[in-house]
């Protein structure tokens, strides 16, 4: 019986094939470092708690931590809105980039006043992106805490105003 | 009987591209995330990081025993029902109003429990048909990425992150206490009759944790008013190991060089390490300053304990886990 030597050939091709996709994928593993993209859920998940923490932390620190507190940096609103080049809040803009970055934001401020709702921009640093997440969060002010920031929230003696504190933020 | 050539050609190619199709397959098998991204997997490992993170931020903890329950675990380390370290001043409220401000007690104590109690605890186990597998963990508390030390410990949990897994990883902004701090007005301060430009704290220890002491209203009264050094029981600190000194001017830090004037609207601010006051006396804390003096002079000297309160800066909490 006659042999055909072509034949060993494609085997051998075969084999060689294989083992150089196998040695290719070991040094590929080994050498780099794989990154994964987390995936949408998880981003945005992560997103959205970093921006509350952030609110949070503001909101519980002691005088002993930050020096302005959440509630503070509201009361002290003069009561103008922010656009791209001059915003307001400069204090809450500096603690908030402390705490976030990396991060981009915009911060709006909501309150019921004479029976309608406002909504006013206060800090400004871009336009949010389309998977910008938004996190909330309510301080009640009081005259005499508006009267020992410096804001002009106008208030009585008797009247609380609830604000809720709106952080746009988006990753860069 | 002669044998047909083109037969055994393609009997050979099938063998070869077999060859070849069984190496593809196995390496669609090896590296499974490779071909199918954000497979389902991976999911319950990021609601495990999620769940832990969120645990140990916003939860004070339990603990209890046929008897008595309550929050504060970090003194009943041997019946912890769950671990949490959010700061607690009612033990028995079941519930913090601190979330994300972090208790020192309940993280020196989480550094100390035993492994299996703290993967049990955390629920940093998966559970198959029975069989329970940890989690590869790395729980870590950090300010600018580096770890925070509490007595001279990193506060890092777990092991080294691998880097050919895929890790499910969720960062928290918190608040830990670093230490103690005081703010005098110059004119509360002390001297020792004849130095005028040298006032003197007594400091009782053990203190632990980081310094902090601020001055403002600082009286000028020369050409060059600067800080020279502080005297610990007469004996000279080092200023980088042992302390760093800074002045606030309207608000921004800037590092007090021993030539820098001071104004007598700054505020001067000195982070002592920690670790300087760890013994149970009283010590003598000197600051040597130039051209800036004090009236009230002692001893006594001013008790710097009755000044102090707990302080505390931002940092995160990263928690990382993998299969």
């Amino acid at each position: 019986m006659e042999l055909n030597d072509r034949a060993q050939i494609h085997t051998l091709e075969g084999l060689a094939a294989a083992i150089l996709m196998v040695i290719t994928m070991l040094a590929i593993t080994q050498s780099a470092m794989i990154v994964t993209p987390q995936n949408e859920l998880s981003m945005i998940v992560h997103q959205e708690q970093i921006s509350s923490d952030a609110l949070t932390v503001l909101d519980i620190a002691p005088d002993t931590a930050i020096q302005y507190n959440l509630t503070e940096c509201v009361a002290g609103w003069q009561g103008n809105e922010s656009n791209v080049t001059s915003s307001n809040l400069e204090t809450l803009d500096n603690e908030l980039a402390n705490l976030l970055p990396d991060i981009k934001y915009n911060v709006d401020l909501a309150y019921v006043k004479d029976g309608e709702l406002n909504t006013k921009q206060v800090i400004i640093n871009g336009a949010a992106t389309e998977d910008a997440v938004v996190v909330r969060r309510l301080v009640t002010l009081s005259n005499s805490s508006v009267t020992s920031s410096g804001g002009a929230w106008n208030l009585t003696d008797d009247e609380l105003m609830v604000v809720e504190v709106r952080l746009t933020s988006w990753q860069i | 009987m002669m044998m047909d050539e083109d037969g055994q050609i393609s009997l050979d190619f099938l063998l070869g591209i077999s060859l070849f199709l069984i190496a593809l397959m196995f390496i669609v098998q090896f590296i499974p995330g490779l071909f199918i991204p954000g497979t389902s997997g991976e999911g319950s490992l990021d609601y495990t990081a999620y769940r832990t993170a969120t645990i140990l931020v916003e939860d004070p903890g339990w603990w209890g025993n046929s008897t008595s329950s309550g929050t504060d675990w970090e003194e009943n380390t041997d019946n912890i029902l769950r671990l949490g370290l959010a700061a607690d001043d009612d033990s028995s409220s079941k519930l913090t109003n601190t979330p994300n401000l972090l208790s020192k007690q309940k993280i020196t104590q989480m550094m100390m429990v035993n492994e299996s109690t703290l993967v049990e605890r955390l629920g940093l186990y998966n559970n198959v048909d029975g069989t329970l597998f940890s989690y590869g963990y790395n729980i870590s508390i950090t300010q600018n990425d580096t770890p925070q030390s509490l007595n001279n410990t990193p506060i890092l949990l777990g092991e080294t992150i691998p880097y050919d897994r895929d890790v499910s990883k969720i960062t928290r902004i918190v608040l830990v206490e670093k230490g103690v701090e005081a703010q005098f007005e110059a004119d509360e301060l002390t001297i020792n009759a004849s130095e005028v430009e040298d006032p003197i704290l007594n400091v009782t220890g053990p203190l632990n944790g980081e310094i902090k002491v601020q001055i403002s209203n600082l009286n000028i009264t020369g050409v060059d008013p600067s800080f020279k050094r502080l005297m610990l029981d007469g004996v000279q600190l080092n200023e980088g190991p042992d302390y760093i000194s800074h002045k606030l001017v309207n608000g921004t830090m800037i590092p007090l060089e021993p030539t820098g004037k001071i104004n007598n609207s700054d505020i001067v601010i000195f982070y002592i390490e920690p670790g300087i006051f760890n013994d149970t006396r009283t010590y003598e804390l000197e600051i040597d300053l130039k051209d800036i003096t004090f009236t009230k002079s002692g001893p006594p000297f001013l008790d710097f304990n009755q000044y102090i309160k707990t302080f505390y800066e931002p940092a995160y909490l990263t928690v990382e886990v993998w299969n």
